[in-house]
This record gives C-alpha cells, structure tokens and sequence, in this order.
C-alpha cells in the first residue's frame, strides 16, 4: 500500500497522518511494540517539519509519502525549510544535552528506526522500520 | 489527558491517564507548576494508565523535575509501561528521574 499526503503545517495535521498510517498497521496485525516506535517516529518528525522546517506557518506544504507491506513501513516527510545539519545533531544523552528540553525527537527516530536518512539539505526525512512477517487476517 | 490528585500527608499523588504529547504537554506542564507553585515538594506520578509518551511529554517531565529540584522538592515516577519506560531508558533519562514499580512504594520512600 503506497499513499501520498499533501498537508498544511499544522499541529492538527500530525494526528491525521498517524491515525491513518497506525490504521494500516493494526489491520495488518503490527505488533504493539513497532507500532509505538512508528508512531512516535512519524510524529516527531511531523513535530519538526511543522515546528522548524514551516515555522509553524500554517499555510506552508508538508509532502508525506509512505509505503506499508508486510516487510517494511517507509516514510518520507518534506517540509518546505531550509533544513537543518542533520550530521552534527547533538547527543542528548550526554552530560550537556540531559537537561535540556529540546533535542531529543531525532534522537529516538534514529533509535527506534532501522534506517533513517536525509537529503542533502536536511528539509526531508526518509525512515524505514521493519516489520518482518506479520500474519494477514 | 486526566490528572487525578491524592495526598498521602506531605505527598502528592498524581495517577495520568492518557498520552502525553506534542499536544496536551503545555496543560500538563501549567498544572504541574501550578502545583508546585502551591508549595507541592513531593510528587509521585503515577503513570500506570499512560499509554504514550513523545519528546515534548519528556521534556515536560524534566522541567517538572528541575522546577521540583530547585524548589528543595522531589519528583518520583511509578508504575511505568514498558514501550514509556524504553522511552526514558533510550533517552538516559532514566539517570535523572526515581522509578518505582508502585505508587505505594514511591509514597514510602518519601517516608
């Protein structure tokens, strides 16, 4: 299943991609531990597209395409920023970055994910997750 | 989100239900302050019925932690999922922050 979203940068907009993608997954049986792990994935990188890459102007594109069978979910988002230097991210687990309260959304994509990049200008986010063989109802 | 509120003597108990996210974490970060602005210092969080928690609901958790800390009070939290629990464990935040298995062993500890 492939589907292409076109959505404004709104908060809004998060819950309606993850509902519609987590809906594909429970009807193909998805464990509940990968489907945390997509979800929050997709969310946070939402979260960044809308936050930082649109500015929060709402009238700016988010492009989501994403495919789901039963080896894999793949996701791309694009915003229409400036993108960020996704290489020199810093570490939020070490002694300077624990107490902050921002740094931590790439971090667990790059954890939860089996594979994650992005393009040269870090204004898209491609992340794959496996899912291995998932009993059809 | 709902926030139900129990006192044991000095302690406050605070059972979540719901997820905590990008969406509900400023109201959930207002009642926590607001609390702590009451003179709140021992808090326990039990997030038993919490079955989702994002980055924004972490960092909501670590300003708790920070506002409770430099206000001569402490934040424990008990009864955590698993996948919510992972959360905290991938992040290391699980070095800053009291875990607990239950509330009922949180409140002794304060004892």
């Amino acid at each position: 299943m492939e589907e292409k979203l076109r959505i404004n940068s709104e908060y809004k907009n998060i819950n309606f991609v993850s509902s519609k993608i987590l809906r594909i997954l429970k009807e193909l049986n998805v464990d509940e531990e990968k489907k945390f792990k997509i979800r929050l994935c997709v969310e946070e990188a939402l979260i960044n597209a809308v936050k930082h890459g649109s500015n929060l102007r709402p009238e700016a594109k988010i492009k989501v395409d994403f495919e789901i069978d039963k080896e894999q979910f793949k996701i791309s988002i694009e915003d229409e920023g400036n993108g960020f230097d996704y290489e020199h991210t810093p570490d939020p687990t070490f002694e300077e970055g624990i107490n902050k309260l921002t740094g931590r959304g790439v971090f667990l994509i790059k954890n939860f994910m089996d594979k994650v990049c992005f393009n040269q200008k870090g204004s898209m986010i491609t992340m794959i997750k496996k899912l291995g063989e998932v009993i059809q109802e | 989100m709902k926030i139900n509120i129990d006192k044991d003597g000095d302690v406050f108990i605070c059972r979540l239900k719901g997820e905590i996210t990008f969406s509900n974490s400023p109201e959930l970060r207002k009642s926590f302050i607001k609390l702590i602005d009451e003179q709140a210092r021992k808090l326990i969080l039990d997030l038993e019925k919490v079955t989702y928690m994002d980055s924004s609901g972490l960092a909501t958790l670590v300003e708790i932690l920070q506002k409770l800390k430099s206000s001569g009070g402490q934040l424990k939290l008990a009864n955590l999922q698993e996948m919510v629990k992972s959360v905290f464990e991938i992040t290391k935040l699980e070095q800053m922050f009291e875990f607990y298995p239950e509330a009922r062993q949180a409140v002794e500890s304060f004892k």
